[in-house]
């Protein structure tokens, strides 16, 4: 099933576990060396940045064969199908299979482009061909599923997985759909079992040890599945798609007390879980849905303007994040606030102020008034500044 | 152990007992929740200054807003006062910073401060009609702040208003939806500062003085004056042009060279790709001369063999450059 040399691979998965350690000083030069050396790997995988430019080049290397040919047949007439699509799609595959059969190419950016080209290729030609029907959906969804599950277990793909994992959401979906209303009523419970048995089963067979080559492909998938559990019981999703599907418009939800119940507590217990087990991606899907929660709330209570409810929630925010800072600079049950590793920061690139550049740029330009009233000097944040 | 790798590497004797009881005990290590904090001062910093950048426009007409405005102006000196007390002293070279809280508590006074100043500015008016001076004051305040405390991210804010000063933008989102580039005032001031921006990573590098800063000023100096360049390309006709692919040619030839010895991919492929643009520009030009549809055959051919033959010399900088990787 796998296109890559087993042996390449899981040598590669060792090597890398080393180097990982190797900086962070943890072994030392000599020892990588000779790790290195026991354990080869053949793989043709140039520097990220490398990467980068062979996927565009092969982008546009692709894009212009694929229009020459096209302008060479287009005379014939047969230009203008789905076949022809399917034409190039193999085509592109075709490459894609000897670059990695024949030239070793692993996550060189000739095969990540070749392989995203196929099957977009493939997946157009089947949209296309079955446009007219009325299971078009769930046909594309379908097709779309089994394409991303082979391409993403032949290759490895964590990319690919998620698509799988989302068009097979998508499935059910359609499916669940197509039997009316009853369907649509039903629909958030279908989504969130259906969400937290693939969840379960992600979990599972990351610990299983014959899955390691698809170790970075389930961690992802576990990811996804944590939050499409979210939000297939979100109060907003399940309001404003049930509104959308039923042509409503609907003031509230029935049983909407649950809905909230999910929208508020499952972060929270997400954050709890993640914390008692020590598990990451649980507590960091738990933080980043803190915030839809906060959004989804806001959405239909608005206690105070949002330029208020703002300053407060960074205040809170900073004032949590000092408070944690301080009282786990000493290790406390497990926990510390102290980087994990020494990494060696001069290798990497100071990607935060970039970030910094393109979020704060703004600050200090006049807001234009949209003529909105603020509702008076009720600021309680001004007892921040004693902290500082 | 997370993995049976290490254990497996000692016995076969590639691994000292030593650096394994390392690892052993670094893996046993407490859970560490530095990002998550971190990542939770940013949003921190991000609501806040936001926040209080809108609640001040707001209240304008009532008396919470001299309030605000006080709140602001005792943020601003509050955060800067406490990163004064808190830094380690000036030198030269790159200073660590105490921790991620000091840097963002840093972040937020600037950004304060920016709030109060554009403020003044709206409401009162305190440099008048001298817009420059309104953006040229905040800019030397940010520089200064910049190198004073070592601020990677203050260095960067400082840079956009130095092009703000001058009258343009570089962060990526602006540059490519509110930029006109078929004006000569803009292409000259983005070259001018492009080229300011290379002066002042050299500088760094040469003068010993923040030698870290060096990649912020490059990589917005890079960017910028090969835009510029392309866009002047693209925006005369004939001579004129030429003169300008040349010109940008000999830029890509020094970068490339710099980039080269220091062993930069990031810097390497952006001289190849920007060159590229600006060879397949000229090449694109020359052949939409001839009006027949044989053109359209000679383009697709062009960048079919072009794109592979820059694969081949993509890959073979890679080989030669693989020994000492860097940014």
């Amino acid at each position: 099933m796998i296109i890559y040399n087993l042996k390449w691979l899981s040598n590669l998965l060792l090597v890398n576990e080393v180097g990982n350690k190797h900086q962070e000083g943890l072994l030392s030069e000599e020892e990588l060396k000779n790790i290195k050396k026991e354990y080869p790997v053949g793989f043709y995988s140039p520097n990220i940045f490398v990467r980068a430019g062979m996927f565009l080049l092969t982008l546009v290397i692709s894009f212009f064969s694929s229009a020459l040919i096209s302008l060479l047949f287009a005379e014939a007439g047969i230009v203008d199908s789905p076949g022809w699509l399917v034409f190039l799609g193999i085509g592109n595959y075709v490459v894609l299979e000897a670059k990695v059969q024949a030239n070793y190419h692993y996550r060189s950016g000739v095969d990540d482009a070749l392989l995203w080209i196929s099957a977009g290729l493939f997946s157009g030609a089947f949209a296309w061909a079955v446009s007219n029907s009325n299971l078009a959906n769930i046909l594309t969804a379908a097709f779309v599923f089994v394409l991303s599950l082979t391409l993403g277990l032949r290759f490895i793909d964590r990319l690919m997985a998620l698509v799988s994992y989302l068009s097979l959401l998508a499935l059910i979906f359609f499916c669940w759909q197509e039997t009316g209303s009853f369907g649509t009523s039903t629909m958030p419970f279908i989504l969130m079992g259906f969400s937290a048995a693939a969840y379960w089963l992600f979990k599972r067979s990351t610990a299983f040890a014959g899955n390691k080559y698809y170790n970075n492909s389930l961690r992802l998938l576990q990811v996804a599945s944590l939050l499409s559990l979210y939000c297939s019981g979100n109060y907003f999703v399940v309001k404003e798609l049930g509104d959308l599907l039923n042509g409503s418009k609907s003031s509230s939800l029935p049983m909407g007390w649950f809905f909230w119940m999910w929208t508020v507590g499952l972060p929270v217990s997400y954050i709890a879980i993640g914390v008692s087990t020590r598990n990451r991606i649980i507590l960091r899907s738990g933080l980043l849905l803190i915030t839809a929660a906060a959004l989804t709330y806001r959405n239909y209570y608005q206690l105070m303007p949002v330029e208020l409810a703002l300053s407060l929630a960074g205040v809170l925010a900073l004032a949590f994040a000092y408070f944690f800072k301080k009282y786990l600079a000493i290790e406390k049950y497990g926990f510390t606030s102290r980087p994990a590793s020494s990494r060696n920061e001069k290798e990497e690139p100071p990607m935060e102020s970039l970030l910094i550049a393109e979020t704060f740029s703004e600050t200090g330009k006049p807001v234009v008034d949209d003529g909105a009233v603020f509702g008076g000097g009720e600021f309680g944040g001004a007892g921040a500044t004693g902290k500082y | 152990m997370r993995h049976p790798y290490f254990e497996q590497l000692r016995n076969e004797g590639l691994l000292s007992q030593e650096s394994f009881d390392r690892i052993k005990q670094q893996e046993s290590g407490p859970f560490s929740v530095h990002w998550e904090l971190k990542t939770l001062l940013y949003a921190g910093v991000l609501m806040l200054s936001t926040g209080l950048g809108i609640l001040v426009y707001k209240n304008i007409d009532s008396i919470g807003h001299q309030v605000i405005l006080l709140f602001i102006a005792l943020l601003t000196a509050g955060c800067l006062g406490w990163c004064d007390r808190h830094k380690a002293p000036f030198q030269y070279e790159k200073v660590v910073s105490p921790n991620a809280f000091f840097d963002y508590m840093l972040l937020l006074g600037t950004l304060s401060f920016l709030t109060f100043v554009g403020y003044l500015q709206f409401q009162y008016e305190v440099f008048g009609n001298r817009y420059g001076l309104a953006t040229f004051i905040p800019m030397v305040v940010l520089f200064f702040l910049a190198y004073y405390f070592d601020h990677l991210g203050i260095l960067t804010l400082a840079i956009t208003n130095l092009a703000l000063w001058m009258g343009v933008t570089v962060t990526p989102k602006e540059l490519l939806s509110n930029t006109d580039f078929d004006n000569e005032t803009i292409i000259y001031t983005y070259l001018l500062l492009g080229l300011l921006l290379l002066a002042a990573a050299y500088a760094s590098t040469r003068l010993h003085i923040k030698s870290h800063f060096f990649f912020s000023y490059h990589h917005y100096g890079v960017h910028l004056t090969f835009i510029a360049l392309l866009a002047a390309y693209f925006h005369y006709d004939f001579g004129a042009s030429f003169l300008w692919l040349a010109l940008l040619l000999v830029v890509a030839w020094l970068l490339y060279r710099r980039a080269y010895r220091t062993g930069s991919f990031y810097f390497l492929l952006l001289c190849v790709l920007y060159s590229y643009i600006g060879l397949s520009g000229l090449a694109v030009r020359t052949l939409i001369q001839m009006e027949d549809l044989a053109a359209a055959y000679l383009i697709f051919i062009y960048f079919i063999g072009s794109g592979i033959g820059l694969i081949l010399f993509l890959s073979d900088l890679n080989k030669s450059l693989k020994r000492h990787d860097h940014l």
